[in-house]
C-alpha cells in the first residue's frame, strides 16, 4: 500500500477526491494535512521516523513567499530576499524527498487575482508571470539531480484556470482552482504512477517492411523503399526512425525480426542514404522466413531479457497476434495503418524510462550487449565453464564512489532486482549522506575482459557497528552474474573486516518477488544463522576466484 | 423546468469528484441542510457556486445564493425543492 500525503496551504479536498478516483484504492491510501500549515506539517514529517510512499506538495506562491505577496501588491520588496525565500522552500523540498519514495511538487502558478504588468508582464522586472517562471526555474534547476522528485509546472495541468477561477469558492472554502484543474492534475499523477509501475522496455524488436520504411524491399529493391525524400510517408518514416534512434541512445536495445531475404533487407539499411538507423544501431537481427514468434524467443533468450521488457512493433496485425499469443508478457501494441501516425504512436506508449538520467553505461550499453554475444559465442568452444572464464582474462576494478560514478551507482540501486540483498531504493542525495557517514564503507566494481569493458556492474555499502559489519546494500547487475564479481565483493568485505579486527559480517536478506538469485548465492557461499540472516563464516577465507585479476584503486 | 435543469447540471459537475457515498442525488426531497442532510459544508459550497456558475452560463444572469447569511441558516431543513423555489424567486427579481 502506497501512503500518499498531500501537503498544501489550500483546501485540497476536491483534489484528494479526484486523486482517490483516479488511483487504485487498493494500492494507494491518501491522507491530507490541515491546510494552511505547510511549514508545520513539513517539519513534522522531516523530523519523524515515518517513511511515506509519496508526498505531494502543492502551494500558492503568494501564501508561501512573503516577498511575492509584496510584489503583487506593488509594495516595496527585496528581490534577493524573494530568491532566498524560494531557496528555503527548495531546501524543505529536498528534505522531504528523503522521507519518501516519490515527492511530487506542483510548480508555482500565477495567482488568479493578479494580472501583473499586463502586456509588459513578461518583460518587466516586477512582472508576475516573469517572476513565477523564474522562481519555477530556480526550483527545477536545484532539484534536477534528485531522482525521486517529480516537478509539475503549471503548463502540465492548468486548463483555462483563470477563466474557471471562482472567487467565491476561494473565499468560502479556500479552494483556489477549478475542478477541471484538480482533475487534470490527478490524471497527471495517475500517469506518473502508471509509468513508475510498468515494466520498462529495454529492447525494441522491429519489423522492416512498412514498419521502418514504406514498401516491400524484396519486391521493389532498396533504392525504391519509402524513406525520406519529398514524400508524406517517407518523412514520417524518417521521424519514426529518429525517435527510435533517440531511444537507443538512452540505453534501449534494438533488434530486427523480419520475414525477408537477409541480404536484400540489410542492403536497404546499409545502402539507402535516407536511413536514419544504421546496421550498427542493432544489437541483433533475425531476417528469414521462419515463424516470427520463434525468432523473437531466440532474440530474447540470447540477450537475456525478460518478455515483459520487450516491445515488438510490426505493421502486420496477424504477425502481432501470433507474437502476442505465443510469447506471454511481451508488449505488442496495436499499430496504426497510416505511417504518418507512427511517430506520435510510439511516443504515446509511455513504457520508456525517458525521464531517467542517461549514464555513461547507458550510452555504451549497445557495445556491452554486442561484446556479450561474442563472449557467449566462444563459450561452446571450451570443455568447462572454468576454462572459458579463465580465457576471458577478467579484470575487476574495485573503486571508491566518486562524483563521476555516482549516477551509475544510483541507477544500480534503483534498477537492480535479481542480485539485490535488500532492494533499498534511494537517490543521489541519500547516497551522498551515506558516504559522509564515517561508519560507512562503500565500494563499486568495474568489470573488463578481453571482449570489452562492461562498466560498473556491482556495488556494496556496509555500516561498521561496534562488533560487526552490517551489509546494507549488496547489488550486482544481472549482466555480470556468474563472472566472479559477487565473490570478489565478498572478498573485499571480509578483507575489510579483518583489517578492522571485526569478526562478524552480517547479511540480512530481504525477500522480494525477484531477488531469489541473491538468496541462492548467499546460501551457497555464506553461513545461514537463521532464516534470511547470513554471516561470513571464515573471514580469512579468500572468496576471490583465481581466474580473475583484482585491481584496487 | 429551467431551474431544475440547471441544478441537475451543477449536481452532475460536482458529483464528478465526489466518492460514491457522498454523491448528491437529484430528488426534490433530498436534504441539503438540516438534521437529515449528509452533505458536508464543502459540498454545499461547491454545489451553490456551481449553480451560480451554470445560471451565468445558461441564463446570462447573475444571482447570489451563497453568502454569509446562507451559512447562518444551515441548521434549518432545506431540500432541493426549497432550493428550486429560492432560485426561481431570485430569478424573477
Amino acid at each position: 500500500m502506497n501512503k500518499i500525503k498531500i501537503l498544501s496551504n489550500f483546501n485540497s479536498e476536491i483534489f484528494s477526491n479526484y486523486l482517490n478516483q483516479k488511483l487504485n484504492n487498493r494500492e494507494h491510501k491518501i491522507t491530507k494535512t490541515v491546510f494552511g500549515s505547510f511549514y508545520q506539517q513539513s517539519f513534522k514529517l522531516i523530523r519523524s521516523k515515518e517513511k511515506i510512499g509519496t508526498i505531494i506538495v502543492w502551494n500558492q506562491i503568494e501564501k508561501i513567499l512573503v516577498n511575492f505577496d509584496k510584489l503583487i501588491y506593488n509594495k516595496k520588496f527585496n528581490y534577493n530576499e524573494l530568491l532566498k525565500e524560494n531557496n528555503d522552500y527548495i531546501k524543505i523540498l529536498k528534505q522531504l524527498s528523503k522521507k519518501c519514495n516519490q515527492l511530487i511538487v506542483f510548480g508555482w502558478q500565477k495567482p488568479n487575482l493578479y494580472q501583473g504588468k499586463s502586456i509588459k508582464d513578461f518583460t518587466d522586472k516586477l512582472g508576475v508571470l516573469k517572476n513565477v517562471t523564474k522562481l519555477n526555474l530556480q526550483i527545477s534547476d536545484s532539484i534536477q539531480d534528485i531522482e525521486n522528485i517529480y516537478f509539475f509546472p503549471p503548463e502540465l495541468y492548468f486548463n483555462n484556470a483563470t477563466e474557471e477561477y471562482s472567487p467565491k469558492l476561494w473565499y468560502a472554502a479556500k479552494i483556489p482552482y477549478s475542478q477541471n484543474t484538480f482533475k487534470s492534475a490527478s490524471e497527471k499523477i495517475n500517469e506518473l504512477f502508471n509509468n513508475l509501475k510498468s515494466k520498462k522496455v529495454k529492447l525494441i524488436i522491429l519489423d522492416l517492411d512498412n514498419t521502418l520504411w514504406g514498401g516491400e524491399v524484396g519486391d521493389i529493391g532498396w533504392q525504391k523503399v519509402k524513406i525520406g525524400g519529398h514524400s508524406i510517408e517517407g518523412e514520417a518514416y524518417v521521424d519514426f526512425q529518429r525517435i527510435i534512434k533517440g531511444l537507443k541512445d538512452t540505453g534501449i536495445q534494438l533488434a530486427i525480426c523480419s520475414k525477408n531475404d537477409e541480404k536484400i533487407a540489410l542492403d536497404a539499411i546499409t545502402k539507402n542514404k535516407n536511413m536514419v538507423l544504421k546496421k550498427s544501431d542493432f544489437v541483433l537481427w533475425k531476417i528469414n522466413w521462419e515463424d516470427k514468434a520463434k525468432n523473437i524467443r531466440e532474440i530474447i533468450k540470447k540477450l537475456n531479457f525478460t518478455n515483459e521488457s520487450v516491445l515488438f512493433i510490426d505493421d502486420n496485425v496477424n504477425e502481432r497476434d501470433r507474437v502476442k499469443t505465443a510469447i506471454s508478457g511481451i508488449k505488442v501494441p496495436d499499430w496504426p495503418s497510416d505511417p504518418t501516425e507512427y511517430p506520435s504512436e510510439i511516443l504515446k506508449l509511455n513504457c520508456f524510462e525517458t525521464y531517467k538520467k542517461i549514464t555513461k553505461e547507458d550510452k555504451k550499453r549497445l557495445g556491452y550487449y554486442k561484446d556479450d554475444l561474442k563472449r557467449k559465442k566462444t563459450k561452446s568452444d571450451f570443455v568447462s565453464e572454468l576454462n572459458w572464464l579463465k580465457n576471458l582474462k577478467t579484470n575487476i576494478l574495485c573503486k571508491k564512489i566518486t562524483k563521476e560514478n555516482e549516477d551509475r551507482i544510483v541507477q544500480l540501486i534503483n534498477r537492480t532486482n535479481q542480485m539485490n540483498l535488500r532492494t533499498r531504493r534511494y537517490n543521489q542525495e541519500k547516497l551522498q549522506d551515506i558516504q559522509k557517514d564515517k561508519k560507512s564503507f562503500l565500494r563499486c566494481f568495474h568489470l573488463k575482459d578481453k571482449f570489452g569493458d562492461m562498466g560498473i556492474v556491482g556495488f556494496f555499502n556496509l555500516t561498521k557497528h561496534k562488533n560487526k559489519l552490517i551489509i546494507d546494500d549488496f547489488i550486482l547487475s544481472c549482466r555480470a552474474f556468474g563472472r566472479g564479481v559477487e565473490k570478489t565483493m565478498l572478498h573485499i568485505i571480509s578483507n575489510y573486516a579483518v583489517q578492522k579486527k571485526i569478526k562478524l559480517a552480517e547479511f540480512n536478506f530481504k525477500k522480494t518477488d525477484k531477488n531469489k538469485p541473491c538468496l541462492t548465492f548467499l546460501k551457497e557461499n555464506l553461513k545461514e544463522l537463521k532464516k534470511n540472516r547470513f554471516i561470513i563464516k571464515d573471514m580469512k577465507k579468500s572468496f576471490k576466484p583465481n581466474y580473475l585479476k583484482l585491481i584496487k584503486e | 423546468m429551467i431551474t431544475e435543469n440547471i441544478i441537475k447540471k451543477a449536481i452532475v459537475k460536482i458529483n464528478d469528484q465526489l466518492p460514491k457515498s457522498k454523491k448528491v442525488i437529484y430528488k426534490s426531497s433530498f436534504p441539503i441542510f438540516g438534521k437529515k442532510s449528509k452533505l458536508d459544508s464543502l459540498t454545499i459550497v461547491n454545489l451553490f457556486v456551481e449553480i451560480e456558475n451554470q445560471i451565468k452560463i445558461n441564463l446570462k444572469k447573475k444571482i447570489t445564493i451563497l453568502n454569509d447569511d446562507f451559512f447562518n441558516k444551515m441548521n434549518d431543513n432545506f431540500t432541493i425543492l426549497d432550493l428550486i423555489k429560492k432560485i426561481n424567486t431570485k430569478l424573477k427579481k
